[in-house]
Order: C-alpha cells, then sequence, then structure tokens
C-alpha cells in the first residue's frame, strides 16, 4: 500500500518534470509527504510517530529514486529522527519531533569536515562550556539539505570524546555558505565561533554510526530506484531506437549489457534486503551489512547508470532528458555517508579483524 | 622501433617551453585548469597569441602556415602548451576544415578560407550527426538541392560543438537522393552561420554546460563554390578527417598533464588518518592509468611515424584514449571526496570558496567528470569502433 501510495505521488506530483521545473527541492512535496504520514513513519510511537521501520522507508526512498525526487528525507525524516528521538534527553526534544512529523521543519546533519572522509572520529570542532552552556567552534563542509535546514545536529568534541549538538541556524557566530550539489540538493558549508549549541548526545559516536548506518541503507534503496528507472528507460529505448535500418535491440552487444544492469540490480536488491534484516541486530552485523549495501549500491549504481547513458548515446547526455540523471543522483549517493573507499576499509575492519 | 626522445629533441622541447613561459594568461589557465568547455574569447585570443608566432596550426605544412615541424616535434610543442594549461584550440577549422581543404580544395577555396582559419578570425563548426543518423551517418537526410549556381540546403544537425561560436560550418549533406551515401550521395559543403535560413538551438549537457547545439536549416541558399572539393565525395571526405584526427582525438599530450596534476593530488589529499598515496588502491589505480598513458603514447608515436592509417588502428586508439579520460577523471574525482558531489557555477568557480575553501583542482572536477562520459559516445561511439574494429581488420 505505501508503495502503491508512493509511486501515485511520484507519477503525479514529483517525478523528473517536476523536479525540474522546482529546479531542486520542492516545498509542496513535502507537505504533500507530511499528509501522508511519511515524515512520522520512523518517529517512535511514544513520541505519537507511526513507529515504522527501515523496511517501510526504503519503499519510499526506492520510489524516491525511481522518480527522480530530490528532497531531504534521509537527512530530516530518517536521520535527525532516530538522532532527536533516542537524546539523551529525548523529552526535551518532543515538540521538535512533532515539527518535524508535521514537515513544519528541517534538520541537516553536520558532520564532515575537509579532512574527515566520512570518518566520524576525525573531527577538530570542538565544544567549549561558557557561561550560558556550551559553545561550538569548527568548520562543516557539504552539509547535506543545510542551505534549507532549520537546525543542524553536529559533531564536535567534548573532552575529547564526539558529542552531538542542535544547533539553530540563527545562532550567533553561525556562518552558512549556501550552494547545491551535482542532484540539485541544497547543501551548505559552515563554520561555528563560539556558536551556542545544546548538547544531544554526550558519548555520540555509536547514535551516529547508527543511525548513518540507516541512512546508508536507504541510499542503496534509493540507488536501486535510480537503476530500475535508468534501466527501464534503456531497454525501451533500445526497442525502439532505429539505426542502419534495424532496431539497436537487434545488436546482441547492447541486450548483453541490459542483462548485465539486470544482474547488477538483483544483486542490489539481496544486499539491500539483507541489510533492513539485520538493521536492529548487533552494531557489527548491522555496520557491515549496511556498508556491503552501499558499496553494491554505488558500484552497481555506476555501472547501470553510466551504460543507460551510453546506450542512449547523446541523448542520454543531456540536461533535458531524465537518463543522465539518474547518474548524477547515483554519483552523489555514492560520495554522501561514505565512498567505496571509506566503506571497503569500514566492512574490512569490521569483518576481518577481531575486535 | 625507439621512440626515445634525442638530445635534439629536448633541446627543441625547452625552448618551447621557454617561450610559453608567462605566455598563458593566468585567469585563462586557470578557465583551462577548471572547466570543460573553453570560452569563445579565450579561443581567440589564444589563437591569435599562436598565430602571431607562426603556431596557430603548427602541424600542417609549412606552405600552409604549420611551423615545418616533424611529428615528433609537434607532439613534444603539444605536451608542453597542455603543461602550460593553455587552452585548446578550436578543432574544427585548424584540425577538420583546414586540412580538408588544403589537402581537397580549389585553389579559389585555399585562397578564401585558409587565412581566416590561421589567424582564428573565422571560427568553424562541423554539421555531421543529425536526429536519426548517429552511430548511422551515412542515413542522414539534410539535402543540399542544386538550383543553377546554388545549392539550397534543407535540415537538421545534432551535437554541433561550438555552432553558437562558429562564423562558417562544414557539412555533410545530400546533394544526390538516389546514390547511397558511400558512392556519391553526399557532399561536402561551407555556409555561412549567419544566414537568415539556419537556427542554432543550445544543447545543455549534464554538466550543465553548454557546447553542443541544434542547428536547422531552411532554405539555405550557398553558391555551388561552396563544395569543398569535388561533388559526391562527401563521404570519403568524411573518412579522411577521421582518420586524419586519430593522434589528436587520443589526447595524450593533456592526459600527460592530467596524470601529473592527478599525482599531486594523489598527495595532497587524506584519506583517513592516511595520505592517498598510502592507500594500496589509489597507487594501484594511479600505476595502471600511467601504463595505459604510456602504452596509447606510444600507439600514437608509432603511428605519427610509421603512418599505417589503418581503420582499426584509428578505432583502437579511440576505445583506448576515451576510457583513459574517464578513468582518470573517475579517480581525480574519488580523490577529493565529498566534494566530488558540489556543483560549482561560474561565479563559484572564480571565488573558490565552497566546501571549506577546497584546492583549485577539486572546483569543476565533477561536472568534468560527468561531461567525459561523453568521450565514449562522440566522434563514433566506441560500440561503433569495435564493428570497425571487427570488420577491418578480421573481415567479421
Amino acid at each position: 500500500m505505501l508503495k502503491e501510495s508512493a509511486d501515485r505521488f511520484i507519477a503525479n506530483e514529483a517525478g523528473f518534470q517536476h523536479a525540474r521545473a522546482s529546479n531542486g527541492f520542492a516545498p509542496a512535496n513535502w507537505r504533500t509527504m507530511a499528509e501522508l504520514g511519511w515524515l512520522q513513519l520512523l518517529i517512535p510511537e511514544a513520541s505519537g510517530g507511526l513507529g515504522g521501520g527501515a523496511v517501510d522507508a526504503a519503499l519510499l526512498t526506492e520510489s524516491f529514486g525511481r522518480g527522480l525526487v530530490v528532497t531531504p528525507y534521509i537527512s530530516t525524516a530518517a536521520i535527525a529522527v532516530d538522532l532527536l528521538s533516542r537524546a539523551d534527553d529525548a523529552k526535551a526534544y518532543a515538540a521538535l519531533l512533532e515539527k518535524l512529523g508535521a514537515g513544519e521543519a528541517f534538520v541537516a546533519l553536520a558532520t564532515e569536515e575537509p579532512s574527515s572522509r566520512y570518518d566520524l572520529s576525525r573531527i577538530t570542532s570542538i565544544a567549549k562550556p561558557n557561561a550560558g552552556g556550551f559553545a561550538l567552534s569548527g568548520v562543516k563542509i557539504v552539509v547535506q539539505d543545510g542551505a534549507i535546514a532549520d537546525h543542524f545536529l553536529v559533531s564536535a568534541l567534548l573532552d575529547g570524546k564526539i558529542a552531538l549538538w542542535l544547533v539553530n541556524k540563527d545562532a550567533a557566530g553561525l556562518t552558512l555558505r549556501p550552494y547545491r550539489t551535482l542532484d540539485h540538493a541544497p547543501a551548505c558549508d559552515l563554520s561555528f565561533d563560539d556558536t551556542p549549541a545544546t548538547l544531544v548526545f554526550a558519548d555520540a559516536a555509536e547514535p551516529l554510526e547508527r543511525a548513518i548506518d540507516q541512512a546508508r541503507v536507504l541510499l542503496a534503496a534509493e540507488a536501486l530506484g535510480c537503476m530500475e528507472g535508468a534501466l527501464t528507460l534503456t531497454a525501451e529505448y533500445i526497442k525502439t531506437r532505429k539505426q542502419f535500418g534495424r532496431t539497436l535491440s537487434s545488436f546482441q552487444a547492447l541486450t548483453h549489457r541490459i542483462a548485465d544492469c539486470y544482474v547488477k540490480c538483483e544483486q542490489l536488491r539481496s544486499a539491500l534486503f539483507r541489510a533492513l534484516s539485520l538493521a536492529d541486530e548487533n552494531p557489527r552485523a548491522r555496520a557491515a551489512s549496511a556498508s556491503a549495501a552501499l558499496i553494491t549500491a554505488i558500484e552497481a549504481g555506476e555501472f547501470v547508470c553510466g551504460q543507460a547513458i551510453q546506450l542512449h548515446g547523446g541523448i542520454g547526455m543531456t540536461e533535458e532528458y531524465s537518463v543522465g540523471h539518474y547518474y548524477k543522483r547515483v554519483r552523489a549517493i555514492g560520495r554522501t555517508y561514505g565512498d567505496l573507499a571509506f566503506l571497503r576499509r569500514r566492512y574490512i575492519n569490521l569483518t576481518q579483524r577481531d575486535v | 622501433m625507439n621512440l626515445q626522445f634525442s638530445d635534439e629533441d629536448e633541446r627543441f622541447r625547452n625552448t618551447i617551453r621557454e617561450a610559453l613561459q608567462g605566455l598563458v594568461p593566468p585567469d585563462m589557465a586557470r578557465r583551462t585548469r577548471q572547466s570543460v568547455h573553453p570560452t569563445k574569447a579565450d579561443l581567440k585570443a589564444w589563437n591569435r597569441i599562436m598565430y602571431e608566432r607562426g603556431w596557430a596550426a603548427a602541424h600542417w605544412p609549412k606552405e600552409y602556415g604549420g611551423a615545418g615541424w616533424s611529428p615528433l616535434h609537434v607532439h613534444i610543442f603539444e605536451e608542453e602548451l597542455a603543461a602550460a594549461d593553455a587552452p585548446f584550440l578550436s578543432y574544427f577549422g585548424l584540425r577538420l576544415v583546414g586540412p580538408l581543404i588544403f589537402t581537397f580544395g580549389t585553389q579559389q577555396q585555399k585562397e578564401q578560407y585558409i587565412p581566416d582559419i590561421l589567424t582564428g578570425d573565422i571560427f568553424w563548426c562541423q554539421g555531421f550527426s543529425e536526429p536519426s543518423s548517429g552511430s548511422d551517418l551515412a542515413s542522414l537526410r539534410t539535402t543540399a538541392v542544386r538550383e543553377g549556381d546554388t545549392y539550397v540546403i534543407n535540415g537538421q544537425k545534432i551535437w554541433t560543438t561550438e555552432a553558437h561560436y562558429a562564423d562558417k560550418m562544414f557539412c555533410l549533406a545530400r546533394t544526390n537522393t538516389e546514390l547511397p551515401a558511400q558512392r556519391g550521395g553526399l557532399s561536402f559543403l561551407a555556409m555561412p552561420m549567419d544566414d537568415p535560413g539556419i537556427r542554432v538551438r543550445p544543447i545543455i549537457t549534464i554538466d550543465e554546460g553548454h557546447s553542443v547545439n541544434e542547428v536547422f536549416f531552411e532554405n539555405v541558399r550557398i553558391p555551388a563554390s561552396n563544395i569543398i572539393g569535388e561533388e559526391g565525395r562527401g563521404w570519403d571526405y568524411a573518412k579522411f578527417l577521421l582518420g586524419n584526427e586519430r593522434v589528436t582525438n587520443a589526447h595524450v599530450p593533456r592526459a600527460k598533464r592530467d596524470l601529473a596534476l592527478l599525482k599531486k593530488m594523489a598527495e595532497a589529499e587524506l584519506f583517513s588518518a592516511r595520505g592517498a598515496l598510502d592507500e594500496d588502491d589509489i597507487r594501484r589505480r594511479i600505476a595502471q592509468i600511467e601504463i595505459d598513458l604510456d602504452g596509447l603514447e606510444w600507439s600514437v608515436l608509432r603511428e605519427v611515424i610509421s603512418g599505417s592509417r589503418s581503420p582499426a588502428i584509428a578505432s583502437a586508439l579511440k576505445i583506448v584514449a576515451s576510457q583513459l579520460q574517464q578513468n582518470m577523471t573517475d579517480l581525480a574525482v574519488d580523490l577529493i571526496g565529498a566534494r566530488g558531489r558540489v556543483y560549482y557555477d561560474e561565479a563559484d568557480l572564480e571565488r573558490n570558496d565552497l566546501a571549506g575553501s577546497a584546492p583549485e583542482y577539486a572546483s569543476g572536477l565533477a561536472a568534468r567528470q560527468l561531461f567525459l562520459r561523453a568521450t565514449t559516445i562522440y566522434a563514433g561511439s566506441n560500440e561503433i569502433q569495435r564493428n570497425i574494429i571487427a570488420k577491418q581488420q578480421f573481415g567479421l
């Protein structure tokens, strides 16, 4: 049912043509998602949400991928919701969670720094106590959906430990440089200069890993949607495009490539299902399977969406046609919550060393 | 075969390097590094600078304005140009139609067209591909119908690079609808882009850049003398261009410069707690690129020196070079981490203050990677190149 309503939403309100018209994030889509209850999906029932799981959210992000919907769903409705609902003092964030569920606020996660390379522990941002509470100093880069966020969840060291902080976008000493990513997401850089912040987790390492692992699985699902969308278009295209007096689909070299793409999609689907089923297992199993799913998604996405452009030829290279946008989306997915180098190293550390 | 550079070659290289010292204006060099689509102003200005030194068409025979250098020296010259971040001069006049005109054109055509190509006062574009004729170029439908002393052209071209910069177009059109393209059906003709019957529509590519266009012809009337060479030989001339450009299209000088830059990036970038060069996978990828590029360079030099002009070799070079260009930018984007998903507009490129004021090399790189997806598609897709190799080399 969720899948049907997601597909209907994309067909009627949020597909590629709509995204092009709005040139990026469309506030109207967000209101619709709130009305459909999707923004409450991952909020626990105890906090007034639907208490759904990652399986449901993955159905949605897969549809977003297929429909090329530019949305801060993963950053706000998954990562921020997961972190705020498990905060040390969760009650303090009940009102904010309610706003997130109603689609009335955006919260972006700011963890990446110029030399951290997705490693959450490699940061130099630091928090210090002051008269009224705490103040942050440091720099964060390529904050996903940061340019539209009302609040930021920011990692910064407190007494040598990674802590997580909530910072208002209008806070003193916060400078925001907005820009966008290749796939039209509204990103930004942030710099903090004695910026007032509220402590969310004093020891944020495991809560952050957990929330980001869930995001990785949702990204893998979105990549799968992109691949399915690109592959459907491509198979259709080679059936109709004629050169040398016959359809491209009469060239076996090309149909075999379509078949290879299908194999990659199915391999990813399985890695995704596996990661979803291990999401609540012990942290090591969860982290390894989430890494594996995203690794598979990045490699398969590059191949499938890259070949979709190749098999379309020139038309695949145009901004006007959707197939190139699937490629751009999977390229961005592959460098958001870890790239291949980082995720492979993480997987190896999790599976080949005694911890 | 020995392709080592002699002492004399190295002296030549030093002379060129010294002459190029400070010649490329710094902002032009920056744009060349950051943007995959050169501006018309940069192309014009650099063409003029090169022309004044007699180097705009260094690769041409001396009698038409070339430098009179050996192919090896031309290769060295182009390496030094790339290393100095000089823009790659507009391709269509100097690389394509110029040599075609001085090889097959009439005396009058040589006098009419060659001087302005050398100075860069007249820019050209190439009208080959059409919406229904991409890989199957021979099926093109644009017609040029003889009426007295003129031809009237109707039809449409697509993927026309720099049509929006060009003063003239050379194009393939059907002058005889009875004959197949390969046997006299097509002619090669020149037309002015300011003709009222020509309309240029931009095509924005996935990197959000503009270098290609659609071009529409509606009753464009040109004098019969605008047929380059002989009527009906368009297909032969197109093949001549394809074979002629096998070496340029390999882009070895540019690739060598890019490899040097890749190595610098790998030294500067961190992966986790270690330098990128401490990662086995990065070292392996750089090594493989170096091996592939050395192989490509020797293939090119073998061609330059022996000149087999075999179509299968041209296709092999195209396949290797296009994949190499993609592998290099793929690695470059991987080296810059999360910055690899940042989009820079033109003002951002100049200010370079995104992603924590990333190093200059990081800006524009992700868009370049996207545009280079086209290398395996344009100038005959790599699938078509494989067909050519199978057919020409093995009769398959």
